[in-house]
């Protein structure tokens, strides 16, 4: 039987340290032992038991219980006043077969996963079986579970985010039997009653309340498990190079690549290579761009993956992944914020001379799990990422790069990242244009307490919430990374992005939540989204 | 005086700063049940520790570290070793050995 530890504590915090915040009990569930139970269902229903008897406990006692992954996000998403309950030993996986599926997907395959799976894992256990995920983010430490919560992106502007792959949802939405809920869209049911019947929950094909739940916020129930479309295992070239900002907006609001090979500066040239059967630019499946705000002499360094089928003899990547311009801003500010003593003045004039690096690398293959690989800096930081329709990007980052330079904010050490990700069909995903280009400052903040911290933090506040007025006065459509820092008590802020679909939202939470359970999957990040 | 107390102040801090090792076999690491306060590579993670001086034959250079994960397998495993630690090997003449490996298994399910 699985036994939930529980640990008394008096507040907890973020792994990026933007708290701390209080709270009551931190909880963790492992699963029954193998020896004790050696059926996978069996132990998976057993951890659902478990589930369900912690929130009635806690609706028992009139408090909220709060599911947490690896509590990444920046923002306080994850924060619950009073139980939190950590997901991570919640991991079981399975293959799913054919009297489980309605139709069989190949060359792709269904999986399910508990969601307490970590992307790395994911990407591990799909690997030896030939597959692959569709995408996933910057790297690969965060939950199944916490990625849909937020809405976790790369930026494979063809595929999506990480939700776009997710066929169904096993929801739990309270302490009874009909709790146990295993949604899917009504528009493309991926499984049958079969499974539901094994994992002990009831079937319910619904588009609304699928693509609702799909980015939940953390507030629509606990994800017990998650059934992922994966695809036939692939390996990514990647090339790290310069690029002229004129080109690359112009590649942004076009999604015309045919000239990326000539326009984008590499190592030889070896990005000449890529092209289709007309000679012309292939499309590459990722592209993002890194700017450094303070000095737009320094180079705009341009990251570009095209897709390759699979094969066995490629050199692992790793080691060079590790040492090369990172694919995750935040190792490359952590490393260098090491390296000059966590020094904010020191950093702020360092960028203002120019930081980035000039990347002369070799291009690198590896599949999608060793191309983002491990996120290793465990300073403090900050992010913020707004979405806007990629035809918008220019006087987007025009307005974004001249706030960050207001000297009203002080000096924000960090760096730009640009990103486009296709539309996802989730209520409230962020990413809702049709393809959304994510523009983010990710810096770092002042590792300390007290009055230094929290002036920076009330300038990141004020800075957070003038780019959103500049953007509505600029009458320009937006939306926020949920997972990252902002002012998310900006008046009618959720109305505002999200309009008729953040509405339909909350009605589709009243559906699967009754209102008692309503409360104990609230936390204070909902009631600041949507005030009452 | 001034001179002694920059030597005092040095050697102490050359015992306990030398060098680490630390390799990762590339699986994902077994995360910390409990909240952690810790703010350095391990945090969030189940970090074991094995700290001790061992006595050991000057020819023998072996220790084993068995059963101690769950399917034998070690996401992270950290040698660290101080000048502290050299002195003591060369005035033992090899017969006392601190050893300090910080380690991490692989997550199961």
């Amino acid at each position: 039987m699985a036994q939930t530890l529980k640990q008394n504590i008096q507040e907890w915090d973020t792994f990026h340290k933007n708290g701390p915040w209080p709270a009551k009990q931190w909880q963790n569930t492992p699963l029954a032992s193998k020896q004790s139970m050696p059926d996978d269902v069996d132990r998976y229903k057993d951890a659902a038991t478990e589930i369900q008897s912690l929130i009635s406990e806690a609706l028992a006692a009139g408090t909220t219980w709060r599911p947490v992954g690896s509590r990444w996000s920046l923002s306080h998403i994850a924060h619950g006043s009073d139980t939190l309950h950590g997901n991570k030993l919640l991991n079981l996986k399975f293959e799913l077969q054919a009297p489980q599926l309605q139709a069989d997907p190949a060359p792709n395959k269904l999986f399910l996963f508990q969601g307490g799976n970590q992307i790395k894992e994911i990407g591990i256990y799909l690997k030896k079986l030939g597959f692959s995920m569709q995408t996933m983010g910057e790297s690969n430490g965060q939950t199944l579970a916490g990625t849909l919560g937020t809405g976790v992106h790369g930026s494979a502007w063809k595929t999506g985010s990480i939700q776009d792959g997710v066929r169904a949802l096993h929801l739990i939405t309270g302490p009874g039997p009909a709790d146990s809920v295993l949604l899917q869209p009504l528009n493309s049911m991926a499984v049958t009653a079969n499974l539901a019947t094994q994992l002990g929950a009831r079937l319910v094909s619904d588009d609304t309340l699928f693509y609702s739940a799909l980015v939940g916020l953390g507030s629509c129930g606990f994800i017990m498990g998650v059934v992922l479309e994966a695809e036939p295992l692939f390996l990514l070239r990647r090339y790290v190079g310069t690029l002229a900002l004129n080109d690359a907006l112009s590649f942004i609001h076009s999604l015309d690549f045919k000239t990326a090979p000539w326009k984008i500066k590499t190592l030889n040239n070896r990005i000449h290579h890529e092209l289709n059967a007309q000679g012309e630019g292939k499309e590459p499946f990722h592209f993002k761009m890194y700017m450094n705000p303070y000095n737009s002499n320094d180079p705009l360094i341009t990251e570009i993956m095209y897709k390759l089928p699979y094969r066995s003899n490629y050199p692992n990547p790793v080691a060079l992944v590790r040492s090369s311009f990172p694919s995750d801003t935040i190792n490359f500010l952590g490393n260098l914020s090491a390296k000059h003593r966590n020094s904010i003045p020191k950093l702020t004039r360092l960028f203002a001379q120019g930081v980035m690096p000039n990347p002369q690398e070799e291009p690198i293959e590896g599949t999608l799990n060793e191309i983002f690989w491990d996120s290793s800096f465990t300073g403090s930081v900050f992010a913020f990422a707004f979405g806007v329709d990629h035809r918008q990007a220019a006087p987007a980052l025009q307005l974004f790069v001249a706030t960050i330079n207001d000297p009203r904010f002080g000096l924000l050490p960090g760096a730009i990242g640009i990103r486009i990700v296709k539309k996802s069909k989730a209520t409230l995903a962020f990413t809702r244009f049709p393809v959304t280009c994510v523009i983010e400052l990710d810096g770092l903040q002042p590792d300390t307490k007290g009055s230094q911290r929290k002036a920076a933090l009330d300038r990141l506040d004020a800075f957070c919430a003038e780019v959103c007025r500049q953007l509505i006065s600029a009458q320009i459509p937006f939306t926020l990374h949920w997972g990252k820092n902002a002012r998310w008590t900006y008046p009618n802020l959720v109305q505002h992005m999200y309009g008729s679909a953040a509405t339909e939202w909350q009605q589709s939470r009243n559906t699967l939540l009754s209102a008692p359970m309503r409360k104990v999957f609230s936390n204070p990040f909902l009631q600041d989204v949507f005030p009452i | 005086m001034r001179i002694l107390f920059v030597l005092a102040f040095g050697l102490a801090g050359a015992l306990q700063s030398c060098y680490s090792v630390r390799i990762s076999s590339g699986c994902t690491p077994a995360p910390s049940t409990s909240i952690s306060q810790r703010t350095d590579f391990y945090r969030d993670l189940d970090v074991q520790v094995l700290d001790t001086v061992i006595k050991m034959p000057l020819l023998t250079n072996q220790i084993d570290l068995q059963n101690v994960c769950d399917q034998g397998e070690f996401a992270v495993v950290e040698y660290r070793n101080t000048f502290g630690n050299i002195l003591r090997l060369f005035f033992t003449f090899g017969r006392h050995r601190k050893v300090k490996i910080y380690y991490v298994c692989c997550k199961t399910q």
